[in-house]
């Protein structure tokens, strides 16, 4: 359904241009949830506003539906199956508009609806995530952290899009009302076949709403693969590394917090090899292609499976 | 050195934070968690004093370092503020100033309150905090503006920011949220070592429980304005004994791919409060004196202690 080619997305400092989005490829089914995670400030946020065409590729291809999405035409006809949930919510809304009409705007521009249905359908897709009534007049600016996230769920999930990129949606909720959210978002998944490109930092919880998940370091995707297969089996040395640092949420086995420097890349060669245990001479020469063996696919030299 | 007695705020006329007490001496860090909207956030802007137009402070005090808070002017405030109390918002990107670059926004909290700093002495002093907190190139960093950062790398500055002069207590709403577990790792570990090198003490808003078990000392689990459960992370996180800790303790997530569970209910309404204990309708142990008063405290230990009087022998 989404077939994202060779995305290339660089932005220039002071005339230093640096590659934040380097060569991402992927692909999703419909009714799919494909997992992103990653490194802070590896490059998640600006792949997805590149596929909602919020940000200009520099290289690299986008299909949706077998159709060309970087052509505005075809993106003013497919907009609506696309929406997304970004990761600061409250940037999204005008503080100053009640939590109603921040959602009805999900639809305003993109369908013609009789207001009673467009009023029906909002107070619908507000009560699914859990707000009630009384909300419904409240100005954004007076809602709560995780009641504004859901408040930008509601008006993703309000235009029946075929393809929700949800950027970190429910990092602002505590793990009960997540619990709900996710919940929701299965129901739909099952229901209307909606896929979702699922950016999040919260491993367990990819583990249980992911059918598939990639793994970004540094602007590329090094694994990628079946969430439980690639939880339970880490191919790449930055999964492995990545695994080893969830925070146990108990105290009875003690936990050493890891302990290492921050490195600078060497700007060649593969971006991990300043951290990796298994490097070798080679991997700060060249730099691995993701190989695919099966389902799985690893950027490695010396990967741990495959 | 931080003592809140009985504080309480509401907006509009609707009470929010209803009775909260807490102690924190130095050097200590408290964690705070608990359903969305449930009051968290007004209760640290209530502690710093910074509360919305539409909020009101009801009652209570807030003794930092003896003297309360209530009752200072606003020019006495400013000038604890940013120095020896800071508060880190839980929406990083919009607290701070989108037209400052990185570099600006550490010199002016730094200059600010250490009156002759050099911008060199700054920046430098800046950018190995931001080392520390996991940034490879620093100097790109302080040269940006916030919207040319990841969600994760505002967090980080702010913080960073929060860290530069050294305060005694810092007041942090989600910290850590926007952060991979690697850079959240080392993030909280270094927390624990400023807190180590220069006694600062911390209460930290978030809902993960990880983060809870290997930052924290202490932990108050709130529910709908009020604590409910407070006591050392070991009591709390190894022996829950208030019902909706336990309900929060199960809904955390495991790496097994399970569903999460939920809570079953809805939590109550702010507006329409009903007599007695706010988790009665959603309780499984709840009986019928539960709805009618709420419900005072009952201690385990010295520390641990909850808001409910069946909770004993879970
Ligand atoms: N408008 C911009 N101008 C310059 N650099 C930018 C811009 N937007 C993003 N960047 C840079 O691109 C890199 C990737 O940012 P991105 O927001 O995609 O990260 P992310 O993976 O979403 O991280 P996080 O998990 O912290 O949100 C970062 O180094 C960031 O500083
Ligand atoms: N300025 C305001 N005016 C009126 N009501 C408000 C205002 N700010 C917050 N509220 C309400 O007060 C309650 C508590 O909000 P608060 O932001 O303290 O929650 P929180 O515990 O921080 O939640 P979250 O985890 O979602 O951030 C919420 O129900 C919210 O809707
Ligand atoms: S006081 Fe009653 S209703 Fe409240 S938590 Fe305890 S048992 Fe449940
Ligand atoms: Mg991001
Ligand atoms: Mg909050």
């Amino acid at each position: 359904m989404l077939e994202v080619n060779g995305l290339c997305k660089h932005f220039t400092k002071d005339k230093i241009s640096f590659a934040a989005v380097d060569g991402v490829s992927f692909s999703m089914d419909p009714g799919e949830c494909l997992g992103l995670v990653g490194e802070s400030g590896c490059g998640k946020s600006t792949t997805a506003q590149l596929i909602a065409r919020l940000l200009r590729e520099d290289q690299g291809e986008i299909w949706f539906q077998g159709e060309d999405l970087r052509k505005p035409a075809i993106w003013k006809r497919l907009r609506r199956d696309i929406q997304m949930i970004f990761q600061n919510p409250s940037d999204s809304f005008d503080p100053r508009y009640t939590l109603l009409s921040s959602v009805k705007q999900g639809l305003r521009y993109l369908e013609r609806c009789s207001k009673d249905e467009l009023e029906h359908r909002a107070k619908d897709a507000i009560a699914c995530v859990g707000l009630k009534e009384t909300y419904w007049k409240r100005p954004i600016r007076q809602l709560s952290g995780g009641e504004c996230q859901r408040a930008a769920i509601a008006r993703a999930i309000l235009s029946n899009p075929k393809l929700v990129i949800c950027d970190e949606a429910t990092s602002a909720l505590d793990v009960s009302v997540q619990a709900q959210i996710v919940a929701l978002l299965q129901r739909l998944k099952q229901e209307k076949h909606l896929a979702y490109l699922f950016i999040t930092h919260d491993l367990a919880l990819a583990a249980s709403v992911c059918d598939r998940i990639a793994v970004m370091y540094r602007g590329r995707i090094v694994e990628l693969g079946p969430t439980l297969e690639v939880i339970r089996e880490p191919g790449h040395p930055y999964t492995q590394m990545l695994l080893s640092c969830v925070l146990p949420a108990r105290v009875d086995q003690p936990f050493e917090l890891p302990d290492w420097e921050v490195q600078r890349p060497l700007g060649r060669g593969c971006a991990f090899y300043p951290y990796c245990s298994k490097a070798a001479p080679e991997c700060a020469e060249k730099s691995p292609q993701l190989q695919t063996s099966g389902r799985r696919a690893v950027a490695c030299f010396h990967p741990s499976c495959l | 050195m931080l003592e809140i007695q009985q504080l309480q705020v509401s907006y509009g006329g609707t009470p929010i934070v209803k009775d909260v007490s807490l102690c924190l001496a130095p050097g200590q860090i408290a964690g705070l968690v608990g359903e969305s909207g449930c009051g968290k956030s007004t209760f640290l802007r209530a502690v710093m004093m910074l509360l919305d137009d539409t909020a009101h402070l009801d009652g209570g005090s807030i003794l930092f370092e003896g003297q309360d808070l209530t009752t200072l002017s606003q020019k006495q405030l400013r000038s604890l503020r940013g120095h020896e109390i800071v508060m880190v918002f839980q929406n990083a990107a919009l607290a701070s100033d989108p037209m400052k670059r990185v570099r600006h926004q550490f010199y002016e909290t730094m200059s600010c309150h250490q009156s002759g700093v050099s911008k060199k002495d700054c920046y430098a002093h800046a950018e190995s905090l931001l080392e520390t907190l996991h940034f490879p190139d620093p100097k790109r960093v302080m040269k940006s503006y916030p919207f040319e950062l990841s969600g994760g790398m505002n967090q980080r500055v702010a913080l960073a920011v929060a860290m530069a002069n050294h305060p005694k207590l810092i007041l942090a709403d989600e910290p850590t949220s926007a952060l991979d577990v690697t850079v959240q790792a080392q993030v909280v570990k270094r927390m624990r070592e400023l807190r180590d090198q220069f006694g600062t003490a911390m209460l930290v808003v978030t809902h993960n429980m990880g983060v809870v078990a290997q930052l924290c000392d202490f932990v108050g689990v709130m529910y709908a304005g009020r604590i409910v459960e407070w006591g050392t992370v070991s009591e709390v996180l190894g022996s829950p004994r208030h019902p909706y800790t336990c309900a929060l303790i199960r809904a955390i997530p495991d790496m097994s791919g399970a569903d999460p569970v939920g809570i079953p209910g809805a939590p109550p309404d702010f507006l329409c409060p009903e007599p007695g204990c706010d988790f009665a309708p959603r309780c499984s142990r709840a009986r019928a004196e539960c709805r009618k008063e709420v419900p005072s405290r009952c201690g385990f230990s010295n520390t641990h202690w909850v808001l409910c009087p069946y909770a004993e022998g879970m």
